[in-house]
Order: C-alpha cells, then sequence, then structure tokens
C-alpha cells in the first residue's frame, strides 16, 4: 500500500466546527474579504459553497490559496474535514457531509436552479453537525439558502448574513433574512469573518 | 402549516431494512447523506408527512419494485460531460486501444445512456466503431430501456453541442440524429454495438475481459467498502494495461486497491490497471 491514503474509517468520528459559506451573484468579493481577514489559521474548518459555472480547472481554489497561509483544497468526492483548511465545492455537484466528516457529492436534480445548491448544504451540515456549524449566507441573486437556514437555525447552528444594503445581489441575503425567525447576525463583509470567529 | 419533514438514523435503517425484506433491494452499501435526501424526496413525492406514514406506504406495496429503485438511485447524465475527459480518450487513450482487433467497453451505470452516446460518436471518429463493443449496464431496467431507444430531448441535445466540439468533435453533434416534435432520435449506427444488460455492481460478477471501464459518477452515491468491491470487480475485468475512468470529482486514491492501478491523468481521473 505504498502510496494508497486508505484509513479504516471509524463510524462516528468526533465532530468538529464547521464554517459553511455560501453565496452566489457577487459573492466572490465578499469570500476574499473573508480569507483575507483570517489573521491566524482558525480551529475550524470552512466550506465553500458558491454557484458557478462547471470547470474541471478550479482557478478559485489557486486564488484562495494565494492569498491566506492555510490548507484550501478543492473538493471531491470522500475527502475527510479537518481543522485549519478551506474546503470549495466543485461546480456541477451538490455537496452533502456524511456524519463521519467526509464530503459527499451528489448530482440529483438542481434546487433552486442551483447545483451545488446552498439548501442542500445548508441542509445536510446541519443535519450532522447540529450547533457545531457556522453558516454564512452572503450575496445572490435568487432566495437558495432561505430554507437551507431555517434548518440550521431549527437545529442551533449559527446564520450569520451579509446586510442585504451593502450586498451586490440583495435576493439571497434578504430572502435567509425573510425566511429566519431570528438570524444571528446581520453583518457588513468586513465584519463577517470578525463576527463568525467569535464561535471559534 | 408547513410540514417539516424530518428523518432519523434510526428511520434510515428501517428503510434499508424494508426495502431489502419487501422489494428485495439492497441499499446498505449506499452513502448516508445522498440516500436520506433520496428518501426525504420520495416522502415528498408520494405526500408521506411522517415516517410513519411512509412506512406503512412502503408495507402496503404502494410501490412498485422498478419505481422504488429509479426514485432513490440519481440517474443525471449527459452527453460528453467534462469534455476534457473525451478529448482524453480521443487523443491519448484510442491510439492504444486501436491495437486490438476487437475494442470491448463497459459502461457501469450508464443510466440513459448518453455517455456510451458520446463515446460511440468519437469511435465512429477515428474509424473503430466497427470493432467496437461497447456492453452498458445499470442496476435499473427503466433507464436500460431508454438508453436502448437512445431518443433524448432536443433541448437537452442542443446543450451538449458545444461540449462536443471541445472534446474534439470533428462534425456538428446535430450530423449525429433526426430531430422531430422536440425530441431527437440518435442514429442507429451509433447504437449497433452497444450490449444492454441489467447488472448490479454491488453482487453482480465480471462478464469479460474489458479494454475500458467507464465508471463515472457511481462512486459517489457507494460507501467507501463498496467503492472499494466495486473496484475490486473491475481490476478482475479489466485486460492487463486496460483503462478505467472515473468521474472528475471521484477519487481512487482512498482504496487499497490502488496499487494496481497506475495513474494515467489524475485530474481526469483516468487510471491503468498495470498487470
Amino acid at each position: 500500500m505504498a502510496n494508497s491514503k486508505y484509513i479504516e474509517r471509524k463510524d462516528d468520528q468526533e465532530l468538529i466546527k464547521v464554517v459553511l459559506f455560501c453565496g452566489s451573484a457577487g459573492a466572490i468579493n465578499v469570500l476574499e474579504r473573508f480569507v483575507k481577514d483570517i489573521n491566524q489559521v482558525p480551529k475550524v474548518a470552512i466550506v465553500v459553497v458558491l454557484h458557478r459555472k462547471t470547470s474541471i480547472q478550479d482557478h478559485l481554489v489557486n486564488y484562495l490559496g494565494s492569498m491566506v497561509h492555510m490548507k484550501v483544497e478543492a473538493i471531491e468526492h470522500g475527502i475527510h474535514l479537518e481543522e485549519g483548511a478551506i474546503y470549495v465545492a466543485p461546480a456541477g455537484y451538490h455537496c452533502i457531509l456524511e456524519k463521519d466528516m467526509t464530503l459527499s457529492l451528489d448530482l440529483s436534480e438542481k434546487v433552486m436552479f442551483s447545483r451545488p445548491s446552498a439548501d442542500v448544504s445548508l441542509e445536510s451540515f446541519s443535519y450532522n453537525l447540529k450547533d457545531k456549524l457556522i453558516a454564512i449566507i452572503v450575496s445572490g441573486a435568487n432566495a437558495d439558502g432561505a430554507e437551507g437556514a431555517k434548518w440550521v437555525n431549527k437545529r442551533n447552528g449559527k446564520v450569520i448574513v451579509q446586510n442585504p444594503v451593502e450586498a451586490f445581489a440583495k435576493a439571497m441575503p434578504g430572502a435567509v433574512i425573510e425566511a429566519v425567525e431570528q438570524v444571528d447576525h446581520i453583518v457588513p463583509a468586513h465584519e463577517i469573518y470578525k463576527t463568525a470567529a467569535k464561535y471559534f | 402549516m408547513e410540514v417539516v419533514l424530518e428523518i432519523s438514523k434510526n428511520d434510515l435503517e428501517d428503510f434499508i431494512e424494508l426495502s431489502n425484506k419487501l422489494y428485495g433491494i439492497d441499499f446498505s452499501g449506499y452513502a448516508q447523506e445522498s440516500l436520506r435526501r433520496r428518501v426525504l424526496r420520495l416522502m415528498k413525492l408520494k405526500s408521506c408527512d411522517s415516517f410513519m406514514a411512509f412506512k406503512y406506504f412502503l408495507t402496503n406495496q404502494s410501490i412498485s419494485e422498478d419505481e422504488l429503485l429509479i426514485e432513490i438511485t440519481v440517474n443525471t447524465t449527459e452527453m460528453f460531460r467534462d469534455y476534457e475527459v473525451f478529448k482524453f480518450l480521443g487523443n491519448e487513450v484510442f491510439g492504444l486501444l486501436e491495437t486490438y482487433p476487437r475494442i470491448n467497453i463497459w459502461h457501469a451505470g450508464c443510466s440513459t445512456g448518453q455517455e456510451p452516446m458520446s463515446l460511440a460518436i468519437l469511435l465512429k471518429e477515428q474509424g473503430l466503431l466497427q470493432r467496437s463493443v461497447q456492453y452498458c449496464t445499470d442496476i435499473n431496467a427503466e433507464v436500460l430501456n431508454h438508453a436502448k431507444k437512445g431518443i433524448y430531448d432536443l433541448k437537452e441535445v442542443k446543450e451538449y453541442s458545444t461540449n462536443y466540439i471541445k472534446s474534439g468533435g470533428a462534425l456538428s453533434l446535430s450530423d449525429y440524429y433526426v430531430a422531430n416534435y422536440g425530441k431527437v432520435k440518435m442514429n442507429k449506427e451509433l447504437s449497433k454495438n452497444m450490449v444492454f444488460t441489467k447488472h448490479n455492481l454491488v453482487s453482480g460478477s465480471s462478464f469479460n475481459q474489458m479494454h475500458m471501464i467507464m465508471c463515472r459518477n457511481v462512486f459517489i452515491y457507494l460507501t467507501t467498502e463498496q467503492q472499494n468491491k466495486v473496484l475490486r470487480l473491475f481490476l478482475d475485468s479489466l485486460v492487463p494495461k486496460g483503462y478505467l475512468v472515473l468521474g472528475a470529482k471521484e477519487s481512487a486514491i482512498f482504496s487499497p486497491v490502488l496499487d494496481e492501478l497506475e495513474v494515467i491523468n489524475g485530474k481526469l481521473k483516468i487510471y491503468r490497471k498495470k498487470r
């Protein structure tokens, strides 16, 4: 097994804290700000789920990697989440979390015209992480994310929303604020990391 | 009032047991999260507002075995999905396949057949179609019937045109079908050497020696344990130096059989049996 990374996994591994960053149109700038604000490698796994065009070459991964001193990895099916790393979901697949903290990809129907869909990831991550999930929903032009954020809230995770007033596309953060009875924070882009870090 | 559906891990286990007992379908090797989402989806589809109601529904056999299978499994596929893969096969792999007098290709989990159809087009353009046999298998009889007919929505096929060109296609995709009433029928010639068989990857065995196996986006629905079993089956079914093509975001890297494979293109997930 010279070059095999194969590891036997136990069924129930310890849960880690996860930040799930969701967005669509206009989200890249916010993500960039978020990543630049990372001042020390946090004890959380950060998973990025954005609506974008399908392509095998993932420039976003390299781009984020050039901005921050922590591991930035393109998500492939079956990878195991670790603290102190950023994971970027590929276009064209839904991204879901198994209870053993591995990520799965899924080609089932688009949700809110989107694959990956924020709703799908938020629901799945919150199902397995409960209060260990910190969800961030930023700029985007449709309501994907609102249903999912309701689940996060119901399962005691945190919901942080970019203030729609300053978002490039208001629909996505706006829909979350409308759908969730009480989101935890509504903040401008430059305060998102600081706000999330309170829970790390 | 809004109905908020939720199922527990125990519910999911109950579902697996019921499907096995009542319908003879074994979902135990399926990746949990996908399965949970598919079950929730089916519950909504059948207006079951609790897991209790859904169990009642299943126990009364209100759904056929075929329908249960088709609703739980995911059958999404496209022609020339990840065009880079097809381009690589055409440029780098076909040249080696060409050296065999007869080329056996297995599409494991072919769904509605878009992928064998894509490959048939490229094989034809390189003059290899006549001596290729494409074995198209799926666990699902219904999607195989669809694949056999080779009839697709015109709107859908038009979206594949760009990827066909990017894959290195020499003509226009429309040269390969006849359009009518919003549907297209793929040219008969493309499927002449296709063999369609129902086959379960998880419990099935090897049925021929293959020069290439394509199994893209099936592993994402299987547990690691099942993936390893299927990989073993693939290795047993490949000729020495035979090719294995997985989905672009799937990886054999987690598997204990990796050492028996050579990575031909890590990004595109193209592997080759060592010996």
